[in-house]
């Protein structure tokens, strides 16, 4: 490398002066992102509740993992179903709202100022506040439902609904968000493509589905990774809003693996670092599976990196 | 950019753009109504956002209010002052070690400098989310970093990765004939950040401080986990959280709990309306490229 070259030239205490200048952010990485990581796997192979003796159990907790935990492989299979549904509706709304946004359409700043605002908001906040909306008692939601002649309904007594709540709060934070993102990515998308589009007669929803689509994708498969990625790792909002209530039927995989480090199930779950931590790494492999299939599936996402 | 609609077709994007600008306000509407109202006022229900008298009193009651289940003599004030006092430090630490190893690594040429850059970008990768936060509780406490000083630290080195990939995107705009220029006249490799490249990358150290401030702001697991040294020194949000439980009878006390919400809340909206499109910038920028 030719710029490789001139680099040289920095001598002796160019790098003694580097080391001390990284020396802050490498400690920091090192001590709190490396270590952690490190000591999630050192664990995965033992038994341990914190006090006591800890035991070298081989394989053991991997078998649990596989075999023996149902409420698991449940909390899997939420977590699935609040990511692919929330996302069903908070991708297309995001991507509609980008392409009127990018028309010459009046008062685009206020509009988009009002969709990104809830992203502002604490997603445990949030969670407090969704809380108290849909509420069964005296909670506002219920009580437009009386107002158009629907019966009250009992939002975190059972799982569906209560999954409901919870995709409506996360779509509600995030739409806006994945909206900035299409919104630039289709500023990028030159206008005269458009305008020849427009001559030769194609209405706007041709535009859209002829050209906004086809060119915003690179740029859509990466919002879309981050959305998939990001919801599949929801934690905060399923604390504060349900915490797995109604039994079990809303833990997702982050929330369900917390339990087993801070036991806060008012003490039904005991604390098991061991099988915590075989947890966190099956759960990790397979988040990075799920980015890996999706990397291939879209073969054109290395243009945007 | 080019756009034709008919009359009618415009009227009905119009009444679809107010319908959701409508379902965007909804909750805050109701939460900034709930913290004027009489507990009393909530509990009878109904779709009146806000009470024919509003009162203070809740904000009044909270400010001065001590959390549940904490035992200190902290009341919400305090909170707040935390939650100023560690995202003020998250950002210190986030603009001054940045921007250092981002020259470094940008700039430098030093021994192990490839190894370590992907190290960073490594991490970002690891997709383990929230569960290291028992080993990170584990590691603070034994380092006596159990206090409002290892909140934000922690939060700096967590996001440091993403930071770090910014901040070189960034100065890789900035000429290197300006670094060349200043070594001729005697500058070292340090006094080049010093008096060259820090004040040059103003912009995006302005951006990720901005975004540091709010993720630090509206962080809940960290400081609720980690600030176990004394529980005075709990943050907003997650003093918030707690309101959730409030009454020992079990019945929520929601005036109470939504003027606590309007304090966590508010100074990231406020902030955001004044300074919207920086926020806007810090989103995409880095998110998406070209």
């Amino acid at each position: 490398m030719a710029k490789r070259k001139r680099e040289q030239k920095l001598g002796t205490v160019a790098t003694i002066q580097s080391y001390f200048m990284i020396a802050g952010s490498v400690t920091g990485l090192i001590l709190f992102v490396v270590i952690p990581l490190g000591w999630i796997v050192s664990f995965m192979l033992v038994k341990y509740k914190g006090y006591g003796t800890m035991t070298y159990v081989g394989l053991e907790n991997f078998i649990r993992v596989f075999q023996r935990s149902p409420k698991y492989w449940l909390a899997v299979k939420n977590t699935f179903i609040f990511a692919f549904g929330k996302l069903a509706v908070e991708i297309p709304l995001a991507l509609v709202l980008a392409f009127l946004l990018t028309r010459d359409i009046k008062g685009q700043s206020f509009f988009r100022t009002m969709y990104f605002m809830p992203s502002m908001v604490s997603v445990a906040v949030i969670g407090v506040i969704f809380s108290f909306m849909f509420n069964s008692a005296s909670g506002v939601v219920n009580a437009f439902m009386n107002l158009f002649g629907g019966a009250s309904i009992n939002w975190f007594g059972d799982g569906v609904h209560a999954m409901l709540v919870l995709m409506i709060a996360s779509i509600w934070q995030n739409f806006g968000i994945n909206m900035l993102f299409f919104m630039t990515g289709i500023q990028s998308i030159s206008a005269e493509m458009y305008e020849a589009a427009a001559i030769d007669g194609a209405s706007n929803t041709r535009q859209f589905f002829t050209i906004t689509i086809p060119l915003l994708g690179p740029v859509l498969q990466m919002v879309l990774m981050n959305a998939v990625l990001g919801s599949l790792k929801v934690t905060d909002l399923v604390l504060t809003l349900t915490n797995g209530r109604p039994n079990g039927k809303t833990e997702v995989m982050m929330t369900y693996i917390y339990k087993y480090f801070f036991q806060q199930d008012g003490g039904n779950m005991q604390k098991q670092y061991g099988y915590g931590a075989a947890l966190t790494v099956v759960t990790a492999v397979m988040l990075t599976l799920v980015t890996l299939v999706y990397l291939r599936a879209t073969k054109k996402s290395s243009e945007i990196y | 950019m080019h756009f034709r609609m008919s009359t009618p077709g415009k009227i009905i994007m119009y009444i679809f753009l107010v319908l959701i600008v409508i379902i965007t306000l909804v909750p805050l509407v109701y939460t900034a109504g709930a913290s004027v109202k009489t507990n009393f006022e909530i509990a009878q229900g109904g779709i009146k956002p806000f009470p024919d008298h509003p009162t203070l009193d809740n904000f009044k009651q909270v400010w001065g209010m001590n959390s549940v289940g904490l035992s200190n003599n902290a009341t919400y004030a305090d909170y707040t002052k935390n939650s100023v006092i560690v995202s003020l430090m998250t950002v210190c630490f986030v603009v001054f070690f940045t921007s250092m190893s981002a020259y470094c690594f940008q700039r430098g040429n030093f021994p192990g400098r490839d190894i370590l850059y992907w190290i960073f970008m490594g991490t970002m990768f690891v997709a383990a989310g929230s569960v290291t936060m028992f080993p990170l509780m584990q590691i603070t406490s034994k380092l006596g970093l159990n206090n409002r000083l290892g909140v934000a630290i922690v939060q700096f080195s967590t996001a440091g990765a993403s930071n770090l990939f910014l901040t070189m995107g960034y100065l890789k705009t900035i000429s290197k004939d300006m670094d060349d220029a200043a070594r001729i006249d005697g500058c070292s490799f340090f006094s080049i950040w010093w008096r060259i490249i820090l004040p040059l990358s103003k912009p995006i150290l302005a951006t990720i401080a901005l975004m540091s401030f709010r993720g630090s702001w509206n962080n809940y697991l960290m400081p609720m986990l980690m600030l176990t040294k004394r529980s005075e020194w709990t943050t907003l949000v997650v003093a918030v959280v707690k309101l959730q439980s409030t009454g020992g009878s079990g019945a929520t006390q929601y005036n109470l709990m939504m003027a606590g919400t309007m304090l966590a809340a508010m100074p990231m909206v406020i902030l955001f309306l004044i300074m919207n499109k920086m926020f806007v910038q810090g989103i995409t920028q880095g998110a998406v490229k070209g």
